[in-house]
């Protein structure tokens, strides 16, 4: 039978299709993540303990977490904003601003990070400026957040804006016809319909804030147990030769990513139902 | 509860889609704007909702202006095209939106919004399925929830835009008869868009006829369709010959054509090219000399009586006086 006649039979073709998929992802996801996970098996628990509970480690773990949310937090609250402006409202440089939103995922983030680093270091035009009012932003958690904003926004934003571009106008005007308010409008017409796409770009946003490295490792310092990332913390590890906490630390960063995605796809699949 | 359109005026992109529209709906009137695409009616009842505003002139809606208000505080329900339907609210959450999305100091109570929910539920029948989303309904449902929705905040007028445009044939027949019934009952003033002649002289009381921004005539179904005003009116409220006969042209409508055995006074020769007797009335397609096409139509009796076979010379005489010189 000719490939194309299988494809022809209507019962084949959605294994066919599972089937492509599922070789896709194996050969570039799943066979390098089992690779990281086979290699964490032959650990023992004792020695995972061991180097979870390194006070450094764990301090990054922390940071890293902590950081990534607080940033996916403040891009989710100004990334739809955005959007809404962007899609909505025709004004002078809105084209240019358009643009502009893609230039942290163009950039090399370690040009980011340099970039930053000048810009917000204790001599840089913005560091200086807020060292006077005592904020210190460089070598700080503020600046891991500040680097991990600017590398999360255009998520957010490339995420809901095509959903605000397909939004149907006439719902709004229905809802405005029937005595809505504009603000109860949008908070009981348009926010449910964007609701996935804005859950989907923040965990974007937070996913990448949690594996970020170049951009961040400029401006935060890394000072142990303070400033110091968990993507540095394995980046030393193998610097050091140190493959086995490497792995555990990685494995550990994966086990905390897939479970913040898994909650937020279960919330997600919560409000379908 | 009247509607009263003083010569409006709309452009978009220097395309000037309303050119001085004067039109009034009276209290409890059921009236079709009607026209072909482009013309501006939609343009027209997005104005009188107050969605848009006029570049020139007013809409009084029980002689206030609506330009001035919002669209909410006219209390005038909207039935969009594609019926516009919240599509994460259930059918009794997008009947009761209107009723919840008042100010709390004017809200009803939430027993009091139920019990008007399910009143609107079972007219539109449609109460087994409240819990549904908009996706699950079928379009002619969709169609009812949308009215419903419009009704639940006591609207003093109902505007509908194209409401049977999306729904196929059979369904429509049905929920025209049904919106013509429920309009009996409920009295509310009713404007609404459609290009289907059809369906504007089965539905409405009154039928504004506009073509291209402008009112072209306005009248009962039975007036414009027996005295229309110029051709395209006559055109446009159903088939229509014209004859040349006595060097006048007659419109007339294939069944006030007579066909005559001989040539006389006011006449015009046609040769018979096909003839369909399905349906409650013979149709015969003619052909007169210089090439037009004639459909007439005559009874069962008739054609009994007469005859007639393809290739056969006949002479058509108009039965009525409609010409516009």
């Amino acid at each position: 039978m000719s490939l194309l006649r299988l494809l022809r039979r209507p019962r084949c073709v959605p294994m066919l299709n599972f089937g492509l998929g599922m070789t896709y992802l194996t050969l570039l996801v799943l066979v390098p993540v089992a690779c990281l996970v086979l290699r964490a098996a032959n650990v023992s628990w004792d020695e995972c303990r061991r180097v979870l509970a390194t006070p450094d480690n764990w301090a990054a773990l922390r940071l890293s977490l902590t950081q990534a949310l607080l940033a996916a937090c403040f891009n989710t609250v100004t990334g739809v904003p955005l959007a809404w402006v962007l899609s909505r409202y025709e004004f002078p440089g809105r084209r240019f601003l358009d643009v502009w939103i893609d230039l942290p995922f163009a950039l090399p983030t370690a040009v980011a990070g340099i970039a930053l680093c000048g810009l917000y270091g204790p001599h840089g035009l913005a560091g200086s400026w807020l060292a006077r009012l005592g904020i210190q932003v460089a070598y700080t958690p503020l600046g891991i957040w500040l680097a991990l904003v600017f590398v999360g926004l255009p998520f957010v934003v490339r995420t809901v804006q095509p959903v605000m571009l397909n939004l149907d106008l006439s719902q709004e005007e229905a809802a405005a016809c029937l005595g809505a308010s504009r603000w109860y409008c949008l908070r009981r017409v348009v926010l449910p319909e964007l609701l996935p796409a804005i859950l989907a770009g923040f965990s974007m946003a937070l996913a990448r804030g949690i594996g970020e490295y170049g951009s961040v490792i400029f401006i935060a310092g890394n000072i142990p147990g303070e400033t110091e990332i968990l993507p540095l913390r394995i980046v030393h590890a193998l610097e050091g030769y140190d493959y086995t906490g490497a792995t555990i630390l990685a494995v550990a960063m994966l086990a905390v990513s897939f479970a913040l995605l898994a909650v937020i796809n279960l919330l997600q699949r919560h409000r379908r139902a | 509860m009247s509607i009263d359109v003083r010569n409006v005026h709309k452009s978009y992109a220097g395309s000037h889609v309303l050119k001085g529209v004067s039109l009034t709906v009276g209290t409890g009137e059921l009236v079709a704007l009607l026209g072909p695409s482009g013309c501006g009616k939609t343009t027209l009842l997005r104005i009188i909702a107050g969605l848009e505003k006029p570049d020139a002139g007013d809409v009084l809606c029980d002689g206030l202006s609506s330009a001035q208000l919002p669209p909410g505080e006219n209390r005038i329900g909207f039935v969009f095209q594609h019926y516009a339907l919240f599509q994460h609210m259930s059918v009794f959450e997008n009947i009761a939106f209107g009723l919840r999305a008042r100010p709390r100091r004017e809200r009803l109570p939430e027993d009091e919004i139920r019990r008007r929910v399910n009143g609107l539920l079972e007219l539109i029948q449609l109460d087994w399925i409240a819990k549904r989303l908009p996706a699950e309904l079928s379009g002619g449902q969709r169609q009812r929830v949308a009215l419903a929705r419009a009704l639940a905040v006591q609207p003093r007028f109902l505007l509908l835009d194209e409401p049977f445009g999306a729904l196929d044939a059979k369904v429509r027949l049905e929920l025209r008869h049904w919106l013509r019934e429920r309009h009996a009952d409920l009295g509310v003033t009713t404007l609404f868009v459609t290009h289907d002649q059809e369906e504007a002289m089965d539905v409405a009381n009154r039928l504004v006829v506009i073509r291209d921004g402008q009112v072209e005539q306005t009248g009962t179904p039975e007036q414009l369709y027996a005295t229309p005003v110029n051709p395209f009116v006559c055109d446009f409220l159903g088939y229509v010959n014209i004859l040349h006969a006595d060097g006048q042209q007659f419109y007339v409508r294939p069944h006030e054509i007579a066909l005559e055995w001989f040539s006389g006074e006011r006449t015009e020769p046609a040769t018979v090219s096909a003839i369909r007797t399905a349906g409650p009335m013979v149709q015969l397609e003619l052909r007169t000399p210089d090439g037009r096409s004639v459909t007439a139509a005559i009874t069962h009796e008739a054609f009994q009586q007469r005859q007639l076979a393809i290739g056969e010379e006949v002479h058509l005489r108009p039965l009525v006086e409609r010409t516009f010189d």
